[in-house]
């Protein structure tokens, strides 16, 4: 009696299953998942516990006392207005006026018992005594407090009252900024985290794919697998299968941050928030051109690590589109950190298949693009997959079957085109 | 039932011509012994068979009609074992059973099925590699075994194999053979050829050298060679030179054995009379036969050489 079986129609839903569940009992992939989570459920609480600890930081200060700042005035009759621009400029610190000599002034300074200390001997001229000395030191805002005790003087001389003079001198123009394009503050995070997401998905995904193309070569099982299916099923389930599992993973990953943000935002001033909160609209194109670059990077990698027998000589193999992939992902980076997106550069590697996943997705999500531009990348991508899941088939059909040293690719491509003539004939 | 016939196989791989025109016919319920020394197309002609090369020429035919792989199921057995090393036996099983498109449900009864007549169900849920050299092997058999082939192809399927576990094999084979099963076989060890093959085909350098029964090919050598087993083998050859030198070419001691002589005739008929004159003279003989010559000797024939 026979069983139902019936060949090899059912390879490809096989070798799929297998694969998709082959990766989500493996134990390295279960436990980055869960650190993955951890670690965004943790990051989700930073901003709040920040925010609480130095909210509680000011509560205590009101208690303590605040680093001195001392003023020698030799400018002026009276102390109160260059004491009243400085303690407006220097919030935090205690203004006070002081009538020791230069000598007892550097030795309070430097024993800590004053910030830093301020000699006006003209009302436009000063010295300014301090410990350390650095780009980030105070002059610049000593000499706006200066010129606004210097203002207030010689208006009151004027017959402008104090109060008067205080308040138009203070007087600032309110802004509010209408953005046109995109808003690249606010779409800047989210991009950047979204790039590096998909930068360490592809590279971890391809790798994994890469790693279990050559565990079947290396330990033999190709031998029985090839003459059990197709090797285009083959190679289809296995791409298939861990473009899945990583959809899985991403789909757990991002449930659980959009949990874990929208508890924690509650918690948040709103303009942290914002930086937070991922636009959805940008979500999606990342998902999309996730998948697009999987399939781009997944159909090469398989066809590499199929002509390979041995672990080893993988990385050789692969080398040269792990670094294409890092240069695309460099051009971005460069891009959206100089906040031009529409340099030739960018618009050149938003079309260019092995770049256009990353190009294209900043320049959506941080720049004006017309929708022809991304449906053009999108299509040059899809055609891409199209061909290169075609000739990964090809390649993969002969590489399972090779053995030694890995051949180089222009014997490959011979192999290929004698391969294609015999079938034909 | 089913007959699998290779018509004038032809393959090349870039320059290298491997197979030359490879004709060989197995039939149900039957054993085919293919022989070949190392690199003469045996793992090439398997390839064919199993459809993952196309040949250049010629055609794999089953029941006369151009072989259908969605139709047929062959189990193989290839020299080079391996399966995945650190995935749970019972998964293996199950997985290579989906792939020849069983059932999920009824690749799991057959896969139990045969762990257990091959006394390896304590290992269902263990890893492969845990598993003994040998014990990793007959994973392997009951993955070839298991989806019920029509046709099995084993490649030294021996190798590595206790005696214990040889003799389980050997019983799992002559099964497969007794319910109709193709078998075809390849190895190098001659002794199990000669048990299970009926017939052979002996493959060297892209072509068959030599096929047929293996009663007949024997057969078809000169019988005029005599074996004499006793343990008083001067008094043989004195006799023998005494009585009969005008009917022999030669007499002498066996090289192998102390306790042989090998007589070779002029003519095949002067046997019995041979016989007759032995087993009158009293002496004491453990047997007497025709020497056949052994599957090894017409191997080492046909293939010496040549590569």
């Amino acid at each position: 009696m026979r069983n139902k079986s019936s060949g090899r129609k059912s390879g490809f839903r096989a070798v799929l299953s297998f694969e998709y569940m082959s990766y989500l009992k493996n134990k390295a992939f279960i436990i980055s998942t869960i650190v993955v989570i951890l670690l965004i459920a943790l990051g989700s609480l930073i901003p709040a516990i920040i925010i609480g600890f130095s909210s509680g930081d000011d509560e205590d200060q009101e208690t303590e006392e605040k680093p001195k700042i001392a003023v020698v005035n030799y400018a002026y009759e009276n102390n109160d207005a260059i004491v009243y621009a400085l303690q407006k400029e220097f919030d935090g610190n205690e203004v006070v006026t002081v009538k020791d000599n230069i000598d007892k002034i550097e030795s309070d300074v430097e024993n800590g018992k004053y910030e830093f200390a301020v000699v006006l001997e003209k009302p436009l001229s000063y010295k300014y005594i301090t410990n350390t000395s650095s780009i980030f030191d105070s002059t610049d805002t000593i000499d706006s407090a200066v010129a606004f005790a210097y203002k207030t003087t010689e208006l009151e001389k004027k017959g402008i009252t104090s109060e008067q003079s205080k308040k138009l001198l203070n007087a600032y123009p309110t802004r509010e900024i209408i953005t046109l394009g995109k808003d690249q503050t606010t779409t800047y995070l989210s991009t950047y985290i979204l790039l590096m997401l998909l930068y360490i998905a592809i590279l971890s995904y391809g790798q994994m794919v890469c790693n279990s193309v050559v565990t079947e070569k290396s330990s033999r099982a190709m031998e029985m697998l090839i003459t059990c299916a197709k090797p285009s099923d083959l190679m289809f389930g296995k791409v298939i299968g861990a473009g899945l599992a990583g959809f899985t993973q991403a789909a757990a990953i991002a449930a659980v941050g959009v949990i874990a943000f929208s508890a924690s935002s509650t918690m948040m001033p709103i303009d942290i928030s914002s930086i937070f909160s991922f636009p959805v609209e940008s979500a999606a194109y990342a998902m999309l051109f996730f998948v697009l670059a999987f399939f781009i990077y997944a159909f090469v990698m398989a066809a590499l690590a199929s002509l390979v027998s041995r672990a080893e000589d993988m990385n050789n193999l692969i080398t040269p589109i792990m670094l294409v992939f890092i240069f695309a992902v460099f051009v971005v980076i460069f891009g959206i950190n100089s906040g031009e997106l529409d340099t030739p550069l960018m618009i050149i590697t938003s079309y260019i298949p092995f770049t256009a996943p990353m190009s294209m997705f900043a320049r959506v999500t941080m720049s004006d693009v017309a929708a022809w531009e991304i449906i053009v990348s999108v299509a040059v991508q899809i055609v891409s997959i199209y061909i290169l899941g075609r000739l990964a088939a090809a390649i993969y059909r002969i590489g399972v079957l090779l053995y030694g040293k890995p051949p180089k690719l222009r014997e490959v491509f011979k192999m290929l085109k004698a391969h294609k003539t015999a079938s034909k004939s | 039932m089913v007959q699998l016939v290779l018509d004038n196989i032809t393959k090349s791989f870039a320059d290298k011509e491997v197979l030359r025109g490879v004709s060989i016919a197995a039939q149900s319920g039957k054993a085919l012994g293919l022989l070949g020394r190392n690199g003469a197309g045996k793992t090439t002609t398997i390839r064919i068979i199993m459809g993952v090369f196309l040949p250049d020429g010629g055609e794999v035919l089953c029941d006369g009609k151009p072989i259908d792989h969605d139709k047929l199921i062959i189990g193989y057995l290839p020299e080079e074992r391996g399966m995945y090393p650190k995935k749970k036996i019972i998964d293996q099983l199950v997985y290579f059973g989906r792939l020849r498109g069983m059932e999920k449900s009824d690749a799991t009864s057959a896969a139990k099925k045969w762990l257990e007549r091959l006394d390896m169900e304590e290992y269902i849920n263990a890893k492969l590699e845990t598993l003994s050299k040998g014990n990793q092997q007959k994973i392997q058999l009951a993955v070839t075994v298991m989806c019920d082939p029509q046709i099995v192809i084993l490649d030294e399927p021996f190798s590595g194999l206790d005696p214990v576990n040889a003799m389980l094999l050997k019983d799992v084979i002559k099964e497969l053979i007794k319910n109709g099963t193709t078998v075809l076989f390849s190895s190098h060890q001659m002794n199990y050829i000669e048990e299970f093959c009926e017939d052979i085909a002996i493959l060297n350098s892209g072509k068959i050298v030599l096929s047929g029964s293996i009663d007949e090919i024997k057969r078809s050598y000169r019988r005029d060679t005599i074996a004499v087993d006793s343990l008083e083998c001067t008094k043989v050859m004195k006799l023998i030179f005494d009585k009969f030198s005008d009917e022999i070419v030669s007499a002498e001691l066996d090289k192998e054995t102390e306790n042989r002589v090998k007589i070779k005739l002029k003519s095949p008929e002067s046997k019995l009379p041979l016989y007759d004159l032995i087993s009158s003279s009293g002496i004491d003989i453990d047997g007497m036969g025709v020497v056949q010559p052994t599957l090894g000797d017409i191997f080492v024939q046909y293939t010496e050489g040549t590569v």
